[in-house]
C-alpha cells in the first residue's frame, strides 16, 4: 500500500509553530516578492481567500478581517520539511519525497494500519509541531484522493481498505481534483459530461486513449487500483533547471534587464554544476505584468554549439537570446532563464571540433571550479561576471518575513520569561 | 567537479608509509569533542531559543541565555518546560498538584500559575540545556 503524507497548510503551519498566538486566526503566506497567496490557514480559506490570488486584490479583505500576512521564508520551510521527511524515513525504507510538504511511503496494510498512521501523524506533530494528513491506498492516485478525504476528517487519516465503499466515495471527487487530470484535462472531461472520479472509471479504455492519451489512461488504471506509478525512491535526475524572479519595480531598460538575466544565468549554471550536468540548450523569457495594459511576453530557446557547463559561455548566450526577444517600451515584471537538455558530466567527451587544444578546455574548467568554490563558501554576491549586476543583490520585496528561527543565531525565537 | 569543502571532513594520517616503525597513535585516531553531540540528543526535534527576563534566575537561567529545547521528550514532574498558555509562551518548572498542572517560576517574586482545565495549555518542548557565553 502507498501512504501519502501531506502537511496541512504547510507554510502557515511553520509560521504558527513559532507564533502560537496565531492559533485560530486567519493567516496567509505570500510568494516571492509578496506577489500572491501561496498558503492559507483554514480560517483564511473560510473568509474566501483563494489560492494564488494576487496580494493587491485582497488588501481590503486582509484589513477588514485582520488577516495575518507573512512573506515566504523558504529557509525556514525547507528546514522544517527536512525534519518531517527524516521522521518518515524511520517508518518506511521506501520513501519518495514528492514536494516540500508531501511524501509517498510504502506501508503494508494490516489490522493496525490505522494505528500505524496515527503514530506517524502524532510523532511528526510532537517532534516538529507540523500538522499532517495521511491518505493510504493501493495507488498514488488513490492515495491523493484519500488525503483529500483525510483533510475533511477530524482525525486527518483516511485509508482505502476492503471495507471502504470506493465507488460511493469517488462520486464526491470532482474530476478537477484528480491527480494528473487537473486544469489540463478537466474542461474536456466536463464537455463529455464526465464530472467525477466515479464517472471517469465507468468509461472504457479505448475511449480514453482515442480522446486523451496514455497518461490519462494511467490515471484511470490507478483509480481502479492498478499501480502505474510506483514509488520512486531514487532522486529524480532533473531535466531542466530554472531561475526566475519577479521584480519589485518594473524594468524598462535593456541594460538593466540584461544584468538580471546574466545574474539568473550565473545562478542557474551554479545549480546545474552542483548536479554535475551539462546543458545543450538554453531558454530565456521575459514578461510584463498581466494586470496592466500593453501585455507582452517573450520566450526563446537556443542551442549551444557543444554541451556546456561554463559560466561565461552560458552568460554570453543569455544576453544573445535576450536581445532577440526584448521589446522597447514594455515594463518587464518577471524574467528567467532555463537550462535544458541536461547531460551527465561523466558522459561528456571533449568534442572533435573543440576550441583549439584540450589544455584550454581543462584550464577553463579549473577557473570554473574556483568559481564554484567561492560561491559555495562565500555566497553569490562575492564573485560575479562583469555582465552581472555588480552593485547590489536582487532586491526582493519581503515586507513581512519571519526570522530565520532555525538557521541564524541572531534570529532564533526569543521568549520573555 | 567537486568542491574543496568536501575535503574538510577527511582526516589525514601524517605518517610516511615508506619505512620504519609506524606511529603507535595511528590506531587511536579520534575526532575532536563535538558540542553538538553533547548538547543535542535528537536533532529532528531540537530547537534553540533565547530568553529575556528574570523569572528563572534561581536555577541559573538569565536574560540572554540560549536554551536547547527537545520536543521529543515527554514532560514529567519537575522538568523545565517551554509551554504555551492561551497563545503565549511561558518558561516554567512543571509540577502536578492534586492532578492539576502548576507552572512555577524560579524566582520568589513570581507567583506560580495554576492551569485550569478551561485554559488552552500545551507543552511546546522540554528544556535540556542552557548555554551561557561569556565572551
Amino acid at each position: 500500500m502507498i501512504a501519502l503524507i501531506d502537511c496541512n497548510n504547510f507554510y502557515v503551519s511553520c509560521e504558527r509553530i513559532f507564533n502560537p498566538d496565531l492559533k485560530g486566526k486567519p493567516v496567509i503566506v505570500l510568494s516571492n516578492n509578496d506577489g500572491c497567496v501561496i498558503s492559507r490557514s483554514e480560517e483564511a480559506k473560510k473568509i474566501g481567500i483563494q489560492m494564488g490570488v494576487p496580494m493587491f486584490k485582497i488588501k481590503d479583505l486582509i484589513h477588514i478581517n485582520k488577516i495575518f500576512v507573512f512573506s515566504s521564508n523558504f529557509t525556514l520551510y525547507a528546514n522544517m520539511s527536512r525534519r518531517v521527511m527524516h521522521i518518515l524515513k524511520t517508518y518506511s525504507e521506501k520513501i519518495e519525497i514528492y514536494s516540500i510538504d508531501e511524501a509517498f511511503i510504502e506501508l503494508r496494510l494490516h489490522k493496525s494500519s490505522y494505528q500505524e498512521c496515527r503514530n506517524i501523524l502524532d510523532s511528526i506533530q510532537k517532534f516538529t509541531g507540523v500538522p499532517v494528513s495521511i491518505g493510504m491506498a493501493e495507488t498514488k492516485t488513490l492515495a491523493k484522493i484519500a488525503v483529500l478525504l483525510a483533510k475533511k476528517r477530524n482525525d486527518n487519516i483516511f485509508i482505502f481498505n476492503e471495507y471502504s465503499n470506493v465507488l460511493n466515495l469517488l462520486k464526491n471527487i470532482d474530476i478537477f481534483d484528480i491527480w494528473g487530470i487537473g486544469q489540463k484535462y478537466s474542461k474536456s472531461f466536463y464537455k463529455n459530461s464526465v464530472y467525477t472520479a466515479f464517472h471517469l472509471i465507468q468509461l472504457n479504455e479505448s475511449w480514453i486513449l482515442s480522446n486523451f492519451n496514455i497518461n490519462v489512461l494511467k490515471t484511470y488504471m490507478e483509480l481502479k487500483g492498478v499501480v502505474c506509478y510506483p514509488i520512486e525512491t531514487y532522486k529524480k535526475s532533473k531535466k531542466s533547471i530554472t531561475v526566475s524572479r519577479s521584480f519589485v519595480d518594473p524594468i524598462l531598460s535593456f541594460d538593466i534587464l540584461e544584468k538580471y538575466i546574466n545574474d539568473f544565468a550565473f545562478l542557474c549554471s551554479y545549480k546545474m554544476r552542483l548536479e554535475k550536468k551539462r546543458s545543450n540548450s538554453m531558454s530565456v523569457f521575459i514578461e510584463t505584468s498581466f494586470y496592466h495594459d500593453n501585455i507582452y511576453s517573450g520566450f526563446i530557446s537556443g542551442k549551444f554549439f557543444n554541451s556546456t557547463d561554463n559560466y561565461i559561455e552560458i552568460g554570453k548566450k543569455s544576453t544573445l537570446l535576450l536581445k532577440k526577444i526584448f521589446r522597447k517600451n514594455s515594463k518587464y515584471k518577471k524574467a528567467g532563464v532555463i537550462l535544458n537538455e541536461l547531460d551527465n558530466f561523466d558522459s561528456y567527451q571533449i568534442p572533435l571540433f573543440a576550441d583549439k587544444t584540450q589544455d584550454k578546455v581543462i584550464s577553463k574548467e579549473s577557473l570554473m571550479c574556483s568559481i564554484d568554490y567561492i560561491i559555495s563558501n562565500f555566497g553569490y554576491s562575492r564573485i560575479k561576471l562583469a555582465s552581472q549586476n555588480l552593485r547590489y543583490d536582487w532586491r526582493t520585496n519581503k515586507k513581512h518575513i519571519s526570522p530565520m528561527y532555525l538557521s541564524e543565531w541572531n534570529e532564533i525565537l526569543e521568549v520573555k520569561i | 567537479m567537486y568542491s574543496m569543502s568536501e575535503l574538510n571532513n577527511i582526516i589525514f594520517l601524517d605518517t610516511k608509509v615508506s619505512a620504519g616503525f609506524p606511529s603507535p597513535a595511528d590506531d587511536f585516531v579520534s575526532f575532536d569533542l563535538n558540542l553538538h553531540d553533547y548538547l543535542v540528543n535528537n536533532p529532528i526535534s531540537t530547537f534553540c531559543i533565547r530568553v529575556t527576563g528574570d523569572s528563572m534566575i534561581n536555577i541559573g537561567i538569565f536574560s540572554g541565555d540560549i536554551l536547547i529545547i527537545d520536543r521529543s521528550i515527554n514532560p514529567i514532574n519537575n522538568h523545565i518546560i517551554l509551554a504555551v498558555l492561551d497563545g503565549e509562551f511561558l518558561l516554567k518548572r512543571l509540577s502536578f498538584q492534586k492532578g492539576n498542572v502548576v507552572l512555577k517560576a524560579e524566582n520568589q517574586h513570581y507567583q506560580p500559575i495554576l492551569v485550569n482545565r478551561n485554559r488552552d495549555f500545551k507543552v511546546w518542548g522540554v528544556v535540556i540545556a542552557s548555554i551561557k557565553k561569556f565572551l
